[in-house]
């Protein structure tokens, strides 16, 4: 029997005796509903939440559009046939037709009009969500995965470690965001890629801040001393008791994000630094037409070239706003002000 | 040595880059020659003219000219600035030995007469005797701080260590022994003062010639003048390397300064150097202040005032044509966008401004409360073929392209019909040297340049066949930012190419500095891209095909693809420099027709359009007549007697 030595035998515990008693309390396994996880309670506060609900749909509605407005191929292969929009975002519709001129206004042939080259400007609206759209959801995706590691490691070990990441995150909230985006910009050149890397280097410091914060709190919770005391490692701790439970004010941060992100991209498109010209960005269509806001003696604003962009970024920002308030009302994440210069 | 980069900062300014409206205040914008959205330009009549009828009877004197001007003026130190606005603020202060009016001809100014004294058939190689060797680096550039009047023809600092070169001491050494192309003699008038008191003398005409030597305009200077030589007080001589057919408005082109001036440093003839430029000119300096203000007050003691005009012997205009400007004081503020000057116009703060986009001028020409004065300007922009990059060194490939350029739609839609296409590459005020007939250079060139998909499907298809080509090629279009027309432009182009299905296309846009130093670059030639850019011609003929396609204008202004034509070298050449189109200007026009229609064959380059000057005014401003050439607009209408030109302010 050598493989038992050492073994601490404990005894007196009989099983029938255990089994047989009668019961401490009328709990029972089968009585009651158990306890709700607290994300879905949280799933269910926002279902309940009407604006949330009504951002969630814009969001989608605005997706789909953009998805579906025109044909996409990959690598040559038709993945998605359908074409919402009845043009191309390109087309020059005076080449081909020339009773259309430039800044026409809405007709039920252009139901938004035409802009400053003569392309339709609804076509133009619907596939230019791709562009902010996804910029907004890849740039806080990654983002936020980085921001919450960063912020989750410097709160985690704490000392001269935190010091010195904390530090870095000083430095970057040093520069207001924008014009650390335009500084990457500008080096680089527009495009798409270069916009989501112009948001996303230096865009993670915020997470980083509010996930430090979070996890000086948690790491004193007893879970996480228990997980210590068991022997888990650093990594497992951080991710498997640490970062689920900073994630409630890091999602209201990032859904809140999504929106400056999109911000963001239409003013560098704005300001001519986003994509190329004549893209169809909802911020470069809105620059393409800043000359026609001051008009000669008598001459019309083209309202339509300007107020629909500027409806579509509004709408979007506007719902994404909205979801973000209802995960910080479902998940009582009470997300407070960890923003840069009263940003958030 | 920084020779190398000195030489392509000089050459830019060669031509004038045309960065567009707005911002660099150049020539961008154009007037109305076609009616509005009139679909078909040839009925068209200019909706504007371009100059007010008056009478001088009524005229008034005095008053405070408000003006806005879209670019800061970076120098008032002519020879050390490149760019229209700063020119145009010279132009005030400074004045040079002749005038001209606005169809290029010629008038004695400062110089009372001049007269072509000698005129020798001789090349360059001609100054061999008197050459020195200078080296040379490895990228080309020479090793001599002089400024190099000319270089041996055969000789190529690339390919070797050394090259001969005429420095100004050796100019003078040849024009002693008699050697020069041609010696034109300028007769001073006696008693015109500078500003600061001090009367204008033969020695002042060559201290301001060497003032250019090294200069930022140092190339556009010395590329015809050898020498300038003071014979008495009041003469002086300026010779020409070789027959000129340009050398009459060429060799006196430059600005005469005082004698203290002439001798300060480069670029030191500026406020900010804590130097007021001093001139001959009818108004002189008073206040600037750098990127908001510049302001001038009339200079009393101005010479046409002093003798009347009437001493000026060709003055041939209406007894009651004042003798000097009748505006007292000019304020002239700087504000780079175009729709905050028509802002600040309709707001009462200016009178007068020009390069506002072409989509308010309508607007402010069918309003009783503004004149809107155009003319058919110098200005042209084109696109350039990469012909270095295969398959493009194909012409029908080119040509093919050329076909799918919708001159018609850029003017219309993109320009709001303030432009005319370029069906032919030369604008009207050129087409006098430039064309023996421009009614059938016209018809000729036309069908080469009009939109038509078909045709250049065929052409694609043709050689696309016969190179193998797989269809669509990838290219990208590129031109600068700060000019929304032009973008428009190109993505209309980009457009055009790819509705065809033969051509998948891109278009990248720089800011106007990164730009020019982009398409400069010696490697730009090896990308296949097809650049957009607009240049100031002159009213000589050759500004609107040597810059684009001469060799020696690779990398340098504006052979942007690298074009390299021997024979369209050599037609260049014998256009200007060549004895016998200096005496029979038919022959010259004869020889530009030659050169077009080799490249309406060869079609290295697109040009777009001509555009159209113009300048929006208030009532108050009465008999604005308007010069051609963005650098002279204000100081044209305010005085010139060679058409009568004068203007005055009826405030009401």
């Amino acid at each position: 029997m050598s493989t038992e030595r050492g073994r601490i035998r404990i005894t007196g515990f009989e099983a029938e005796r255990v089994e047989e008693r009668d019961s401490l309390s009328d709990w029972e396994a089968e009585s009651g509903t158990g306890t709700e996880s607290r994300w879905r309670r949280g799933l269910r506060r926002f279902k309940r939440n009407r604006s949330a609900m009504l951002g969630i749909a814009i969001v989608v509605v605005m997706s789909l559009l953009a998805i579906l407005s025109r044909p996409i191929t990959v690598g040559g292969v038709l993945v998605q046939p359908i074409s919402l929009a009845p043009h191309a975002p390109t087309d020059i519709l005076y080449l081909q037709n020339p009773s259309v001129g430039v800044y026409d206004p809405p007709s039920l042939a252009y139901p938004m009009g035409t802009d400053g080259s003569g392309r339709d400007l609804f076509s133009r609206l619907l596939y230019g969500g791709r562009f902010s759209i996804s910029i907004g959801f890849i740039v806080v995706a990654l983002t936020a995965s980085f921001g919450a590691v960063y912020g989750a490691v410097s709160g985690y070990y704490g000392g001269w470690v935190d010091e010195v990441m904390m530090r870095i995150v000083d430095t970057i909230f040093a520069f207001p965001s924008l014009i650390l985006a335009l500084i990457i910009v500008a080096i680089l050149g527009g495009g798409y890629w270069q916009l989501v890397l112009a948001f996303t280097l230096f865009g993670w410091a915020g997470y980083g801040r509010l996930v430090r914060g979070e996890v000086l709190s948690i790491k004193e919770n007893e879970y996480v001393l228990a997980a210590k005391a068991l022997g888990a490692k650093d990594r497992s701790v951080i991710f498997r008791h640490v970062i689920p439970n900073a994630m409630p004010p890091l999602l209201v941060l990032a859904s809140l994000n999504i929106g400056t992100v999109v911000i963001g991209v239409a003013a560098l498109g704005f300001l001519g630094l986003g994509m190329p010209p004549g893209t169809a960005e909802w911020g470069t269509m809105l620059d393409a037409t800043r000359q026609t806001l001051i008009q000669g003696p008598g001459g019309a604003i083209p309202w339509w070239a300007t107020v629909y962009p500027g409806l579509a970024i509004f709408l979007f920002v506007m719902s994404m706003n909205m979801i973000g308030d209802g995960i910080n009302d479902a998940l009582d994440a009470q997300e407070t002000g960890v923003g840069r210069g009263g940003e958030e | 040595m920084a020779e190398g980069h000195k030489m392509k900062v000089r050459d830019i300014n060669r031509r004038r880059l045309l960065q567009g409206m707005g911002a660099a205040g150049v020539a961008g914008v154009a007037g109305c020659l076609g009616g509005n959205n009139d679909e078909d330009e040839d009925t068209s009549s200019p909706e504007v003219s371009d100059r007010e009828e008056v009478d001088f009877g009524n005229l008034q004197a005095g008053g405070t000219l408000r003006g806005a001007v879209g670019a800061n003026v970076n120098s008032f130190d002519p020879p050390y600035s490149t760019d229209t606005t700063s020119t145009q603020a010279q132009n005030f202060i400074f004045e040079q030995l002749i005038t001209s009016d606005r169809s290029g001809n010629y008038y004695p100014w400062l110089a009372e007469s001049y007269e072509l004294v000698e005129t020798q058939d001789i090349d360059r190689t001609a100054y061999a005797d008197y050459m020195t060797s200078v080296a040379t680096d490895e990228e080309g550039a020479l090793e001599i701080d002089e400024q190099v009047i000319l270089q041996h023809p055969e000789d190529d600092p690339l390919d070797s260590d050394e090259v001969r070169v005429i420095t100004p001491e050796q100019a003078a050494a040849a024009v002693d022994d008699g050697t020069f192309g041609m010696q034109y003699r300028y007769r001073l008038r006696e008693g015109v003062q500078f500003h600061n008191g001090e009367e204008l003398t033969a020695e002042n005409v060559t201290a301001s010639v060497e003032r250019y030597e090294n200069s930022d305009v140092s190339a556009q200077t010395f590329d015809s003048l050898l020498h300038a030589r003071a014979v008495d007080e009041y003469t002086v001589d300026l010779f020409a390397q070789v027959p000129d057919a340009e050398a009459e408005g060429q060799l006196p082109a430059v600005y005469i300064f005082t004698t203290d001036q002439a001798g300060l440093e480069d670029g030191a003839i500026d406020p900010r150097q804590g130097n007021e430029p001093i001139g001959t000119g009818p108004y002189q300096f008073e206040d600037f202040s750098d990127e908001q203000y510049y302001e001038l007050s009339k200079f009393d003691e101005y010479w046409t005032e002093a003798m009347g005009v009437d001493a000026i012997d060709w003055f041939d205009g209406p007894e009651e044509f004042p003798d000097g400007p009748l505006v007292d004081t000019i304020e002239m503020e700087i504000v780079p966008d175009a729709a905050n000057r028509a802002a600040a116009l309709r707001n009462d703060e200016i009178d007068i401004t020009t390069g506002l986009a072409t989509d308010t001028l309508d607007e402010f020409n069918s309003d009783d409360g503004f004149t809107v004065t155009g003319i058919e300007t110098g200005g042209y922009e084109y696109i350039q073929y990469p012909v270095n990059v295969e398959p493009w060194g194909d012409q029908r490939l080119r040509a093919a392209v050329n076909h799918l350029v919708p001159r018609e739609n850029i003017v219309q839609n993109v320009l709001n019909g303030w432009a005319r296409p370029a069906w032919t590459p030369i604008p009207e005020l050129a087409e006098e040297s430039g064309t023996a007939d421009p009614e059938a250079l016209m018809e000729e060139l036309r069908p080469y340049n009009e939109y038509d998909p078909e045709r250049a499907g065929e052409l694609l298809d043709e050689v696309g066949e016969d190179l193998g080509l797989e269809y669509p090629l990838e290219v990208t279009l590129e031109t600068n930012a700060d000019n929304p027309d032009r973008v428009q432009m190109v993505e209309l182009i980009a457009e055009s190419m790819a509705q065809t299905e033969y051509f998948e296309t891109s278009v990248e846009t720089y800011e106007w500095n990164a730009y020019t130093a982009r398409v400069l670059d010696p490697e730009y030639p090896d990308g296949e891209i097809i650049p957009c850019i607009g240049l100031s011609g002159t009213f000589n003929p050759g500004s609107f095909c040597d810059a684009l396609h001469g060799t020696a204008n690779i990398g340098q202004c504006c052979n942007l693809t690298g074009i390299s034509d021997p024979e369209f070298d050599e037609l260049v050449d014998a256009a200007r420099f060549d004895i016998a189109v200096v005496e029979d200007e038919q022959l010259r026009a004869e020889r530009y027709d030659e050169i077009w229609r080799l490249l309406a064959d060869r079609r290295y380059s697109s040009l777009t359009h001509f555009d159209l000057m113009t300048a929006v005014s208030n009532t108050a401003v009465t008999g604005f007549g308007i010069f051609p050439f963005d650098e002279g607009i204000y100081s044209f209408a305010l005085y010139n007697p060679t058409e009568s030109q004068t203007m005055w302010l009826e405030r009401e």
